[in-house]
Order: C-alpha cells, then sequence, then structure tokens
C-alpha cells in the first residue's frame, strides 16, 4: 500500500531478510578473498586488485543468477513469494557489488599507469569484428549501463511516473543484460584461466535461469489461451467451484485476465493486474475484507475496486450476473472504481 | 505481467538460451590452449 511513493514499508521481515543478504555478501567477499589468498598469497598491490576483481565479479554473477531465478520460482511455487517481495533490494546491492567489479578493474589498470591500455581495448575497433578476441570488457560495460538504468528506477517515484507497463518493459531488459554478462565472461576470464570452475559455474547458470525461465513462461500460455464469449459472456462456474476469499482467473480470447472474486455471498470481478507492478491479483486472497495482491500487499475494495482511504489506487472492474445457476463476467471492462458486484445468496 | 509482457517473455527466453548458449560453446572450444596464452600475450597491458 502506499501514501505518496512509499508502497512498501519498512517492517521487522524486511530488516531480517536485508539483514541476511549483507551478511550473505560479505560473507563471501571475504570467504573468497582469504581463501584464495591461502592457495596463492598476492605479491603485490595489482594482485590484490585482481583478487577484488575475481570476488566482486563471481559475487555479482552467483546474485544475478539467484536474482533471476526469484520471479520464475514464485511462479511456480507461491513458497517464493517472500523473497520476491523483498528482490528489490536483493537487486540495487548486486548493482553495487557489479560496479565494485568494474571500478576495481578501472583501478587495476590505474595502479600501473596504464590507463591508455583500457582506452586502446576499448577502442580496437578492428576487434569487434572477430569472435575470439572481442573487447569483451564492452559487454560488461553495457550491462553494468543496464543494471544502472535498473538500480536508479528501482524506486515506486519512477514506477508511478513510467506506469507499471512501461516499468517491467523497462526491467524485462535484465534478461538482455544477463546475456552480455554470460558472454562477457565468456569470451573474457573463461579465455584464458583454464579452471573447469568457470564453464561449470557459466553453464549452470544458464541451464537453471534459462529452464525456469521457459518452463513458467509455457505453464502460463493455458491461461493466455482465453475463452470464446457465448453471447457476450464468459461462463465462469457455480459460485461454489470459487473457494471463499479466493478467486478464479479466466480471459476471453486475446484478452486481459480477469479475477472473479467470492467474499462469502458476494461475488465480483476486478482486473488481474495489480496497479502496482501488474502483480496478479487473482492469486492473492482477500485479507481483513479487502482483495490483496500476492506480491506487495497492495489491498482493493471488491465492491468497486479501490483501495481504501487515503489510497487513490483503482483497478478496472467487470460486470458479472448469475444466469442458470452459474456465474458469469462481460469481459468488456468498466472505468476503474466502477462498483459491479453481486450478492449470491 | 500483461499478457504483452507474457508473450514478450515467452519469446525472449528461447531466442537468448540459443543465442547465448551457441556464443558459450564456441567461447568454450575456440579458446586459446593455456600453454600458448602467454606466446600469444597482445603488447599492450591487457587483463
Amino acid at each position: 500500500m502506499s501514501t505518496g511513493f512509499q508502497a512498501v514499508q519498512w517492517n521487522s521481515a524486511k530488516y531480517r531478510y536485508d539483514g541476511i543478504l549483507l551478511a550473505s555478501v560479505a560473507a563471501y567477499l571475504v570467504g573468497f578473498l582469504w581463501i584464495t589468498s591461502l592457495l596463492a598469497p598476492p605479491k603485490s598491490n595489482v594482485e590484490w586488485i585482481d583478487l577484488r576483481i575475481r570476488a566482486f565479479g563471481t559475487c555479482a554473477f552467483l546474485m544475478l543468477t539467484f536474482i533471476l531465478c526469484i520471479g520464475p520460482l514464485a511462479r511456480l511455487n507461491p513458497r517464493f513469494l517472500p523473497v520476491l517481495y523483498n528482490r528489490r533490494h536483493f537487486g540495487v546491492l548486486f548493482f553495487f557489488i557489479a560496479a565494485a567489479h568494474g571500478l576495481s578493474m578501472v583501478q587495476w589498470f590505474a595502479a600501473q599507469d596504464a590507463l591508455p591500455s583500457l582506452v586502446a581495448e576499448l577502442t580496437a575497433w578492428d576487434n569487434y569484428f572477430r569472435f575470439i578476441g572481442f573487447p569483451f570488457k564492452t559487454l560488461g560495460i553495457a550491462a553494468l549501463a543496464i543494471f544502472f538504468l535498473m538500480a536508479a528506477t528501482s524506486h515506486d517515484y519512477w514506477l508511478s511516473f513510467l506506469r507499471p507497463p512501461v516499468w517491467k518493459t523497462l526491467h524485462m531488459l535484465v534478461y538482455v543484460a544477463y546475456g552480455l554478462v554470460v558472454v562477457h565472461v565468456a569470451l573474457g576470464i573463461m579465455q584464458r584461466d583454464h579452471s573447469p570452475l568457470i564453464p561449470l559455474m557459466l553453464g549452470a547458470s544458464l541451464s537453471i535461469v534459462s529452464g525456469l525461465h521457459i518452463v513458467a513462461g509455457w505453464r502460463e500460455l493455458r491461461g493466455d489461451t482465453g475463452i470464446a464469449p457465448s453471447a457476450g459472456w464468459i461462463d465462469v462456474g457455480t459460485p461454489d467451484s470459487i473457494a471463499d476469499k479466493r478467486a478464479t482467473i479466466v480471459s476471453a480470447t486475446g484478452g486481459e485476465r480477469i479475477a472473479i472474486y467470492r467474499d462469502g455471498t458476494t461475488i465480483g470481478a476486478l482486473s488481474n493486474l495489480c496497479a502496482h507492478q501488474n502483480g496478479p491479483i487473482g492469486e492473492g486472497c482477500i485479507i481483513d475484507g479487502l482483495v490483496t495482491c500476492p506480491w506487495h500487499g497492495y489491498q482493493y475494495r471488491l465492491a468497486d475496486g479501490c483501495a481504501p482511504p487515503p489510497f487513490t489506487e483503482r483497478l478496472v472492474t467487470y460486470k458479472v450476473r448469475m444466469r442458470d445457476g452459474r456465474i458469469e463476467v462481460d469481459p468488456r471492462p468498466l472505468p476503474p472504481g466502477t462498483p459491479a458486484t453481486i450478492d449470491v445468496a | 505481467m500483461t499478457r504483452g509482457h507474457r508473450r514478450l517473455h515467452r519469446l525472449i527466453w528461447p531466442v537468448l538460451i540459443f543465442a547465448v548458449g551457441v556464443a558459450f560453446v564456441m567461447a568454450l572450444a575456440l579458446r586459446p590452449p593455456a600453454e600458448g596464452t602467454a606466446a600469444s600475450a597482445p603488447q599492450e597491458l591487457s587483463r
């Protein structure tokens, strides 16, 4: 819920989550530096910087892999929803770790008075037509620019300013950035370090992330097939087929999904798109008499799709009717905030 | 997510896994042997 642009308020769960997140990242970085410096003690400042580059780089890659798994895991199993609820801070922390990797790289060149070599590497235009020898740092810089854009807009001010569909499209650039990062590592460190750990890390990450996204995406396809309306109405089922304080989700052919909620004997239909981040309203439930989005807890009245005062979000509603003991919904949307519930007692 | 976002999502991932997967396999198959790295190192400082 929000007043102004504070969508998700601080609470004990968020403090605990952020504490675990920061402690895990610190433990990884300290552990990496400690173990690698024991195995091959650095002999100079430059070698220490090199270790930092690897520590930040591997940490950022593992964080990105995990972040990209959260969305499809939450689609496949609701037990992962609490992680999704807190994903924003994870993403911003990831950006800072990735930026530290990039800055350490610049520091590595600067420590040897060799910044012109870095510039020469990035502007060796002929190399851009080669595969092995491609200036892989450019791929990392491009990915970092996307991550910056995402981290900078990871606030509800930008979500409200850009509107959820545009904001979501912008943040889907993370998939492209992930591809750039994998190729950055494959054409970079994997070319000179022949440890089997690097291809193993890349292969495992690529398989897990893409596998989860493809499975979750195709599972959603069934819900997008839609039902052709009969005389303008879609059959939903009997009132008892909708669990109390829960919803059934339907969609007309080619249309957006509609969440048909039952609260006792009251039936109402709302857009399945939460006004906050377009989360799946119909997968939530009714808490304290209000329809609650499963992603970030935004709440709406079933009667008219409006958030309770002082909040101002409103959802599109749909006409519902009872016919021969079955609920039917008209897939033509009503203006946001239009009362449209019926009583089936 | 809107219907359009779900469609985009279903389109992106197969393309992404194919393109990135091919690049990864090629980078692995074509990388120079470990012992040849020093001999073919460029003149300028590189990391």
